[in-house]
């Protein structure tokens, strides 16, 4: 019997059950009105405090009271109507007990090592540390691709973490890198994995296309973002910095032995659509910046000192 | 496992160009702890820190500028010092002409990228005779 639909039946049924003692229906409820009045001078605080708490468990236990009987009453209808029901195993403070003792007696056999412990103990230990092994690579991998990204200097060096990321982290084995021309709202390519460049065309940024949709969206990929998958194209993946789309990947192909995506690797998917951006965004502002010498001056000035 | 890797570290080389792809390798060894590793950037680098050190197993990419895997796989084994060091290369799945080659240069054994850590670490173990873990 769910103890919300026995709730449900006393507030129906006998609303008065919930309102605190001799209070008029309709009103909240207010335990602590005796101390007020007490700081107004009126009474023993002690007494009409006791008095107050006294009255307010006491109703708690003819409520908890009233739920059980309810509950009890429920279960009969039940298997009255229900006289096939499967019984379900009474719980007893012994029955409980006798459980926890014998999970107890199986757990310290499996960690002493002992002939009789079950063999799924172990197993399950194994296979947990296969898992906290394989979480732990997976971190690894994002720590290792962020860091590349961040250590990227030129559009060469992006490319070239992005590429070794998707080949080697995830399996994508055909891809095309496509930049942004802003000024003439195209996406031309600058790079190609498992394909002729020459083979390759601009494409439109028209308002249908997946590279306007994405200018909209306006952020980094994540997992349940459109992908705009079809015969011959995996996902389009945006690189964007802030708000700003740079560049759109093209997936193709995954390598011959890589069958789909894995769990893990949506999470580098969007390492790559929030970090290529702005690395290619910095790589981009480092071509046209002019070389300065570091000053100390320059610097404090630039920190407001 | 021998006496002698069961009293010191073993030493294990990496040579592979991709800084990416040569630190997650490096993390996947960092699991066993009977090994010490160390890394190199191409077959050239490679060349230096074997003149220095004594490694007992070496993973070497295949693809690398200047001097390649095979190239230096073909150059341990005319040195006597390493002769029978076990060598493990990495390529990938639609290389199968430069696996054959590699293996019939000497190396011992090859894995394919993308790479698998608990792969890496089980073939490892098994080369150098280690205990599973």
């Amino acid at each position: 019997m769910p103890a919300i639909a026995a709730l449900e039946f006393v507030m129906r049924n006998h609303p008065q059950d919930l309102s605190p003692a001799g209070a008029p229906q309709g009103k909240s409820r207010d335990i602590f009105a005796p101390m007020r009045a007490q700081d107004a001078g009126q009474g023993d605080l002690h007494d009409k405090t006791r008095a107050a708490l006294h009255e307010f468990f006491g109703r708690g236990e003819a409520f908890v009271r009233q739920l059980i009987a309810e509950n009890e009453r429920l279960r009969s209808e039940l298997n009255e109507a229900q006289p096939d029901r499967p019984a379900r195993p009474e719980l007893t403070p012994g029955s409980v007990m006798e459980g926890l003792i014998g999970r107890i007696v199986e757990l310290e056999k499996a960690r002493a090592g002992e002939p009789g412990a079950p063999a799924g103990a172990e197993t399950r230990l194994r296979e947990r540390l296969v898992q906290l092994e394989d979480e732990n690579y997976h971190l690894a991998s994002m720590y290792v691709a962020g860091l590349q990204f961040h250590a990227s200097r030129t559009i060469g060096d992006v490319l070239q973490t992005t590429t070794e990321i998707l080949l080697n982290f995830i399996g994508v084995g055909a891809f095309t890198l496509y930049l942004v021309d802003e000024e003439r709202r195209v996406l031309f390519p600058i790079a190609r994995e498992g394909g002729e460049m020459n083979e390759l065309v601009e494409l439109e940024m028209d308002e249908a296309s997946p590279a306007a949709q994405m200018v909209q969206r306006g952020r980094p990929w994540s997992r349940g973002d459109p992908a705009y998958a079809s015969d011959d194209v995996i996902m389009y993946l945006p690189l964007v910095s802030g708000r700003r789309l740079v560049a759109v990947l093209r997936l193709e192909a995954f390598l011959a032995q890589k069958p789909g995506f894995e769990d893990n690797d949506y999470s580098l998917l969007s390492m790559i659509s929030e970090h290529a951006g702005i690395a290619i965004e910095s790589a981009w502002i480092r071509a046209h910046a002019k070389a300065v010498a570091l000053q100390r001056q320059a610097v404090e000035h630039l920190l407001g000192a | 496992m021998t006496q002698d890797t069961q009293t010191r570290r073993l030493n294990a080389l990496v040579v592979e160009d991709s800084p990416p792809m040569r630190k997650m390798i490096v993390f996947a060894l960092s699991r066993i702890r009977e090994l010490s590793v160390v890394e190199a950037d191409d077959g050239v680098d490679a060349l230096r820190r074997l003149s220095g050190t004594k490694f007992d197993i070496i993973i070497t990419d295949i693809n690398m500028p200047i001097l390649d895997g095979l190239k230096l796989v073909k150059r341990l084994r005319a040195d006597e010092t390493y002769q029978d060091v076990p060598i493990i290369i990495i390529t990938t799945e639609g290389a199968a002409e430069d696996r054959q080659r590699a293996l019939a240069l000497g190396a011992n054994a090859y894995i394919t990228k993308p790479i698998q850590a608990p792969a890496v670490i089980k073939l490892v173990r098994e080369t150098l005779g280690l205990e599973e873990r």
